[in-house]
């Protein structure tokens, strides 16, 4: 408990708020605008929060990213395209709902679901992490390397449609981790001798690369013009939502329950959750053939889940170092850049930092009701902002976004080739997300395989004889084996596209 | 430019066979039998795993489509000048910026760039656009978070 209170005096000072605030608002612009989604506002802020200490360098990111998953629903709701990934499951719905003429109910019951899956979130998040740490303390580099293959298999394997795809994106990012000088050998790796390379691909100009400057190429090259939003203004939004949630308060908490527990499994996040949730709703549901025509039912599941989905990422990221999307994948990366060791050791060394986390998880959620009422009545305005203007210009802050980090114009150059490649590779349906969980986990993966290899001495079945490390590769080597469950999770997704083309 | 499946496959089995040819010399670690070339070459491995199974899903799914289909945009000269300027822009920038300075060549990039998109007729409000994003990322860059951008040729001062 005393923690807590530290922690509170950590956010409740005037910079980390102001620092929330700011956020908070560029969060709901990011995830409102089409294309511009939670990890790309996640991978804009990081330059920002690179110069500010890990306290409201953390906040920020938790903030930002639980007001982008709300606001994707805006343009899912008014435009038909989902603003964030994560909206993606009940766009459709949605939309549904506001040509039926209940625009303000889907918002309102979105905003709210979102704040209450958001709550649960972070409950989940504060009370699960202290405890499951205290059991990681245990873990040796065997454990480690099982728990890094493990996040990343589900990365590649979930991420997408071909598992073969998200294994070779998944490769890529490990293979730019290796570049640089070894930490084994000492010997320089695809260094080609550039002395600019020695010290490794920086993760932040490379992430700024993948998930903005490919999403600007593929803006300026959009043949097809942006729809644009009809005349309407934006009523009450509370009017009858406290009945929806009253009446649909078990899928409120199973879409919570469901969002967090996805969240946690690594490699899954939010997008993921919300889809889960969205079919469960239907299967559960007492009238499965209202889904698809505008029925409220499963965005009540689905909009609490992906934000309770959020707080889920958070925990393996936290307690392992293992991140759970490509979101905690770059908080992973800032947490390295700051100087601090993501993992059980961190609850030891610097407990008020991670009760911080879980502050500012509950703060963003409080906030998220006002200024998330603000952004459903500016929807009209932030919808509008033209592409023309905003591209050149989130362009430009990518430049020196990547330039600052270390102050050198070479960053800019990995920013440039690994956006052109990442456009090419995402044109043609490779997953992004893990490359950069490869890129984050890269350097401990490889090192914590090399030393159970030098402490296997080359015996593999070392990497079972403990017994948490046993389970844990056996539970590794299924995922590899059976891609059943990815298998039934397209099942869904495909069924789901099929109702949704009807 | 979107591809079949195969083709992507064949790629990246090639990638896969280079970095084991650029890991040929790498050193081992004394008392082992590997070094720093293991994993790297771990991941060649894998990654030629990928591209067999690439190949395999795009010959059966290829139903005599085109192995290779360019993107829709590169029928539209003005689209495919926008995907060229937008990384001229940045190589222009990489080049000149240190000689510069970044407040003329970020509003150099930022006016070309919108000129480009808004039409010309836009200009003035372009201009507008440009000295103001500039202003504010050096400000905020510059000035608040104390990043070294370059000066150039213009004069060095504070607000």
């Amino acid at each position: 408990m005393d923690l807590f209170i530290v922690a509170f005096q950590l956010i409740f000072d005037p910079y980390v708020l102001m620092v929330i605030i700011f956020s908070g608002a560029f969060g709901l612009f990011m995830g409102a605008i089409p294309g511009l989604s939670a990890t790309m506002a996640t991978a804009l802020l990081v330059p920002v929060t690179f110069f500010m200490p890990p306290v409201p360098a953390l906040a920020a990111i938790v903030t930002a990213t639980a007001m982008a998953i709300f606001s994707g629903d805006l343009p899912g709701a008014l435009l038909r395209i989902p603003g964030t990934p994560a909206s993606a499951a009940y766009t459709n719905e949605a939309f549904a709902m506001t040509q039926k003429g209940q625009a303000e109910l889907v918002l309102g019951t979105g905003l709210l679901s979102a704040v209450v899956g958001g709550m649960f979130g972070a409950v989940v998040l504060s009370f699960s992490a202290p405890i499951l740490a205290e059991f990681a303390l245990k873990f040796s580099s065997f454990e480690y390397f099982w728990l890094a293959s493990l996040g990343l298999t589900c990365a590649a394997f979930i991420s997408t449609d071909s598992p073969a795809k998200g294994l070779i994106s998944l490769m890529i990012g490990l293979l730019i981790a290796t570049v640089g000088i070894d930490g084994m050998t000492g010997f320089p790796r695809f260094t080609f001798g550039s002395v600019e390379l020695l010290g490794g691909i920086n993760f932040i100009p490379a992430m700024i690369g993948m998930f903005a400057m490919a999403e600007v190429i593929r803006s300026v090259t959009a043949v097809k013009p942006p729809p644009q939003i009809e005349q309407r203004t934006i009523g009450n939004i509370f009017a009858g939502v406290g009945k929806v949630l009253y009446r649909y308060k078990v899928n409120l908490f199973r879409g919570s329950i469901i969002g967090v527990l996805v969240g946690a499994l690594p490699g899954a996040g939010s997008d993921i959750a919300a889809w889960i949730a969205y079919a469960t709703s239907k299967k559960f549901s007492k009238e499965p053939e209202k889904f698809g025509t505008g029925h409220v039912e499963g965005i009540v599941d689905a909009g609490s889940s992906n934000n309770a989905g959020l707080g889920g990422t958070w925990v393996p990221a936290l307690v392992f170092g293992i991140p759970g999307d490509s979101i905690t994948a770059i908080v992973i990366g800032v947490l390295y850049v700051k100087g601090m060791n993501p993992g059980p050791t961190v609850f030891l060394d610097q407990p008020e930092l991670i009760y911080a986390v879980f502050v500012s998880f509950f703060l963003a959620n409080l906030l998220l009701l006002p200024l998330g009422l603000v952004a459903i009545k500016s929807a009209k305005q932030l919808l509008r902002v033209p592409r023309e203007i905003l591209m050149p210009v989130i362009l430009m802050f990518c430049v020196v976004g990547t330039f600052a980090i270390n102050n050198t114009v070479f960053g800019v150059g990995i920013m440039l080739v690994l956006g052109i490649v990442a456009y090419f590779l995402e044109e043609n349906d490779f997953p992004i997300a893990p490359a950069i969980l490869g890129l984050v986990l890269g350097g401990l993966l490889e090192q914590s395989f090399m030393t159970s290899m030098i402490k296997a001495d080359g015996n593999f079945y070392a990497f079972f004889e403990r017994p948490v490390s046993a389970v844990l590769g056996i539970v590794t080597i299924m995922i590899w084996l059976s891609p059943q469950l990815v298998r039934i999770y397209r099942k869904i997704r495909r069924a789901h596209a099929l109702n949704s083309k009807r | 430019m979107k591809v079949n499946d195969a083709v992507s496959g064949v790629i990246f089995i090639l990638f896969g066979l280079l970095i084991f040819y650029l890991t040929q010399d790498f050193p081992i670690m004394p008392g082992q039998k590997y070094g720093a070339g293991l994993f790297p070459r771990l991941i060649g491995f894998i990654m030629c795993l990928g591209g067999i199974a690439l190949i395999v899903r795009g010959v059966k799914t290829r139903n005599g489509a085109p192995w290779v289909v360019v993107m829709d945009w590169v029928s539209s000269p003005r689209h495919v000048t926008s995907f060229f300027l937008v990384i001229g822009i940045l190589i222009f920038y990489i080049l000149i910026s240190d000689l510069l300075g970044f407040i003329p060549t970020a509003f150099i990039c930022l006016m070309i760039l919108l000129v480009w998109l808004r039409g010309s007729a836009y200009w003035l409000s372009s201009a507008a656009i440009a000295i103001m994003t500039t202003i504010v990322i050096q400000q905020f860059f510059g000035e608040f978070l104390r990043v070294p951008l370059p000066w150039g040729i213009v004069p060095i001062f504070s607000w």
